[in-house]
């Protein structure tokens, strides 16, 4: 029986490798998705982790048109709405300590393949994860981060730890 | 949506380099994933980690950047994705500045630096390179 039950598992894992491949070249497509709100887990992860700077690196994407939530009339475009969020967004970034540190339009991209491109870059150095937490979670921000999901299609916030250039 | 980390530009990519604003400084995001040990193409012998290669790149590429007039700006570790989700998450991000993209083409194709190019890709899996326009949000 456990004979059986070997073969089986063998012949599977040959089929498996034959329709998918090995997971070895650069070549093979990998899934994302931008989201425009965390999900629980990366909420959860605000609270932990070391009390250190990080920088938050954002790849945005627009809506054609801007949607409010509240479901309001405009004529903005998503990246009109949005560009009132990147102005308000200034001075609470500065009362959590935090600062942009640069950004800008993406052109094209010069490695790689991904499906639909971003359509801008921007990043953020904050202090600590508290500190970005408390910001999004403040009313003052709450209120300006309506024209954010209003322009945004979606996003990847990507966290780093600042370092030096040998990568170690 | 689907994303492709790659070693090279495609030709269109490349052919890129030579159209609309080659005069203009730009800046590039890269998004690195490491190969868990690192291959030479040569076929030398070698214990490195695909990091441990890539570092030997990461830290030459400084010195070729400064010829062409091009700096590094910002390096660093991924630790987490805050927003999105993506099937397997880039190990480190490098972002560096070039006057324009007629010297960042210069600078590949100057011998020197694809002496040490050898250790970029003997490191790297992959990787998606961003070019934008600083300010222009």
């Amino acid at each position: 029986m456990r004979k059986y039950i070997l073969l089986a598992v063998i012949l599977l894992t040959g089929i498996a490798f034959f329709f998918f491949g090995v997971n070895t070249n650069n070549n093979e497509y990998k899934v994302f998705k931008n989201a425009v709100m965390p999900t629980p887990v990366q909420i959860a992860g605000f609270a932990l982790g070391d009390d250190v700077p990080f920088l938050a690196v954002n790849l945005i994407k627009f809506k054609e048109k801007a949607e409010y939530a509240d479901g309001r009339e405009t004529t903005l475009t998503g990246e009109q709405a949005y560009a009132i969020y990147a102005d308000e967004v200034l001075e609470h970034l500065s009362k959590v300590g935090a600062e942009p540190i640069l950004g800008g339009g993406v052109s094209r991209l010069i490695l790689g393949e991904v499906e639909e491109l971003w359509d801008v870059v921007a990043v953020v150095r904050y202090p600590n994860r508290k500190a970005m937490y408390q910001m999004a979670t403040s009313d003052e921000y709450m209120e300006s981060e309506k024209h954010r999901t209003a322009g945004l299609a979606g996003q990847l916030n990507i966290e780093v730890a600042e370092g030096e250039l040998d990568f170690e | 949506m689907e994303v492709k980390n790659h070693l090279r530009p495609n030709k269109a990519q490349m052919e890129g380099f030579f159209e609309g604003d080659t005069e203009t400084e730009i800046t590039m995001l890269n998004l690195l994933k490491f190969k868990e040990k690192a291959e030479y193409e040569d076929g030398r012998e070698t214990d490195l980690t695909g990091r441990e290669a890539y570092s030997i790149y990461g830290k030459e590429v400084i010195e070729h950047l400064k010829k062409v007039g091009g700096k590094s700006v910002i390096t660093g570790k991924v630790s987490r994705l805050m927003l999105g989700e993506v099937e397997d998450l880039w190990d480190s991000i490098a972002l560096a500045r070039y006057p324009s993209r007629k010297a960042m083409v210069e600078m590949m194709m100057d011998s020197d630096y694809q002496e040490s190019e050898k250790h970029r890709s003997a490191g790297l899996e992959g990787q998606l390179n961003i070019e934008f326009q600083e300010g222009s949000l």
